[in-house]
């Protein structure tokens, strides 16, 4: 199928190294299909003020320079993510205070995922939340973009090592750690409060 | 707390947080800004939107704008694209007509150009061409700039431009809020084709004119006088012209190469060949090129007659022209419309003046770029838009 039948303003035909070469039109379609995972990220590690311009940045620089875009890729996400882990990196004391939020006062937008209607539940939620900021927060920086990156904009496998600039095994055993750590931290805390990892 | 959960979901229930709307859209309009500015880099590479001379921090003189915009268009649209459904204006959404009526469109062109022999009189020696131009990005119905010129024949010029861009912001404060208003002031010198930059903060740096930025990169200052104003030696001239810009274009160094990118101009003029900078240029000229009363009809016909003589590049289509019937202009002034490629030029046929363009930057069914000439006529003095002329 060449130019295949329109669906979605025909758009989704397009693959994202071709919308990083075909003009400003391109760029906005490259831009509506990433923005919500890039942002979900950022906002994940520095908060939604921060992430707005994180994000920004993060795809002027893409768009400045196309050429950097391996276009053997089939999706631009975790070169974007990469982009965006390079510009958080500079960020680290927003990610910091981020992360030290004091966890009764996050005001989770959305439905309440947890579910909690009572005082109690709530305290516990909020303990949990604590527990995980905490936890994030003592991961050493390599294994931190490998977890987040991975948890929050939901990249895996060689995709993941793409976001990080290292090869696919070397992203896997970040994330390896990572997770071994988060889940020797967590799992007391979940289970004083009745919960547990799966 | 009676749930099992695995630690990337607690850790996204915990972390992740929800763009709205309005953070995307922001968030969109501080990228254009910015590639417009071309402050990241000199890449900023297929936005067709404020491109201009590389390394300059500072708004966009519209003349550089305009075309940019139009060529945006024309370059990213097939030429045969049909809008579906009504047509993307605020004032009177409308059926398209059927395609095939680009004779009708010529026709429109045609009419515009032998009424717009009384439209302006010829600009004379020591008289200017005033416009003032609004430029709306993405049809929010705010101007985001506002640009006066004044243009002699001798090719000299003056372009005061007053931009509203987003900005780096201080930390705490939301990126949407951080608007700023720059006005800059381009001088054109009647012996130079390089223009003097002013900001607004004193800084003052050297504009080169390039193609799809402003037609001086294809018609000189000094050149405009003598441009033929038959239909044959014009399009030669223009041609010419082009292809000096391009090749002038490429013998520079290329700054786009050492930050991996391509320079997008080049790119453009490979696949879509020289005529599309002539139409960019004939476009742009009827916004605010003192042209006389026959050069302006002369450029308008060769609109007319763009499909016979467009010879599109290796990678392009032929270049489409449609008559899309009444319409009104940002102004709410009543006007007809033709779509030449990928933008609408309203015209006011009894008139004979262009009265707005309509790039559409983002396909057909998203809002285009609007530029309106709010005013134009020939004036005596830069000190002064009312200052009519009493000839």
């Amino acid at each position: 199928m060449a130019w295949p039948q329109t669906s979605e303003r025909g758009e989704r035909a397009r693959t994202d190294a071709q919308l990083l070469v075909d003009g400003t039109s391109g760029l906005r379609i490259l831009y509506e299909r990433h923005f919500d995972a890039l942002f979900r990220y950022a906002a994940g590690r520095v908060g939604r003020q921060a992430a707005e311009d994180v994000v920004a940045e993060t795809f002027v620089i893409a768009f400045s320079r196309p050429a950097a875009f391996d276009p053997s890729h089939t999706s631009a996400l975790p070169w974007l993510v990469g982009i965006a882990t390079n510009l958080l990196r500079s960020q680290r004391r927003a990610e910091r205070k981020h992360l030290a939020t004091d966890p009764y006062l996050i005001d989770l937008s959305g439905p309440p995922d947890l579910g909690l209607e009572d005082t109690i539940s709530r305290a516990d939620a909020a303990a949990v939340r604590g527990a995980v900021m905490r936890a994030v927060r003592r991961l050493p920086p390599s294994e931190r973009d490998a977890f987040l990156v991975h948890a929050l904009a939901g990249l895996d496998g060689a995709e993941l090592g793409v976001a990080l600039g290292v090869s696919a095994s070397a992203a896997a055993v970040r994330l390896h750690r990572a997770r071994t750590k988060l889940r020797t931290t967590l799992e007391p805390t979940l289970r004083r409060l009745g919960g547990g990892l799966i | 707390m009676n749930r099992h959960r695995t630690l990337e979901t607690l850790v996204k229930e915990t972390l992740e947080t929800e763009p709205s709307p309005a953070e995307r859209e922001a968030a969109w309009q501080s990228i254009i800004a910015r590639l417009s500015d071309g402050e990241a880099s000199d890449a900023a590479p297929n936005l067709g939107l404020v491109r201009r001379h590389p390394r300059l921090p500072h708004p966009a003189v519209v003349g550089v704008a305009v075309g940019a915009v139009v060529l945006a268009a024309l370059a990213l649209l097939p030429a045969n694209q049909t809008p579906r459904g009504p047509l993307p204006t605020p004032h009177e959404p409308r059926a398209p007509l059927p395609t095939g009526s680009s004779a009708e469109a010529a026709a429109v062109l045609n009419a515009t150009a032998s009424s717009t022999r009384s439209a302006l009189p010829a600009v004379g020696p020591g008289e200017y061409l005033f416009t003032r131009i609004s430029m709306t990005l993405r049809g929010e119905g705010a101007a985001n700039s506002v640009t006066r010129s004044w243009s002699a024949i001798d090719g000299s010029a003056l372009i005061v431009e007053r931009f509203a861009s987003t900005r780096p912001c201080p930390p705490g404060r939301r990126a949407a809020r951080c608007w700023r208003f720059d006005t800059s002031t381009t001088r054109y010198r009647a012996s130079s084709d390089v223009g003097e930059l002013r900001t607004e903060d004193g800084r003052e740096m050297p504009v080169r004119p390039e193609p799809f930025s402003t037609w001086r990169a294809v018609v000189s200052g000094e050149q405009i006088v003598r441009l033929p104003a038959e239909r044959d030696t014009l399009l030669a001239s223009l041609r010419a012209g082009a292809g000096r810009a391009a090749a002038e274009h490429r013998k520079r160094p290329d700054p786009h190469r050492n930050l991996g990118g391509r320079d997008m101009r080049l790119l453009r003029i490979k696949l879509y060949g020289h005529d599309l900078l002539v139409v960019d240029t004939v476009t742009r000229m009827l916004v605010d090129a003192p042209l006389n009363p026959d050069q302006r009809a002369a450029m308008l016909s060769l609109l007319a007659d763009a499909p016979d003589w467009y010879r599109p590049g290796s990678g392009a289509e032929p270049l489409q022209i449609r008559n899309l019937g009444p319409t009104k202009d940002a102004l709410g002034r009543d006007g007809t419309a033709v779509q030449v490629g990928g933008a609408d030029l309203v015209l006011d046929v009894d008139a004979g003046r262009l009265l707005e363009i309509r790039a559409y930057e983002h396909g057909r069914d998203a809002q285009p770029i609007t530029l309106t000439v709010e005013a134009q006529r020939v004036v005596d003095s830069t000190t002064g838009e009312s200052r009519r002329r009493h000839a």
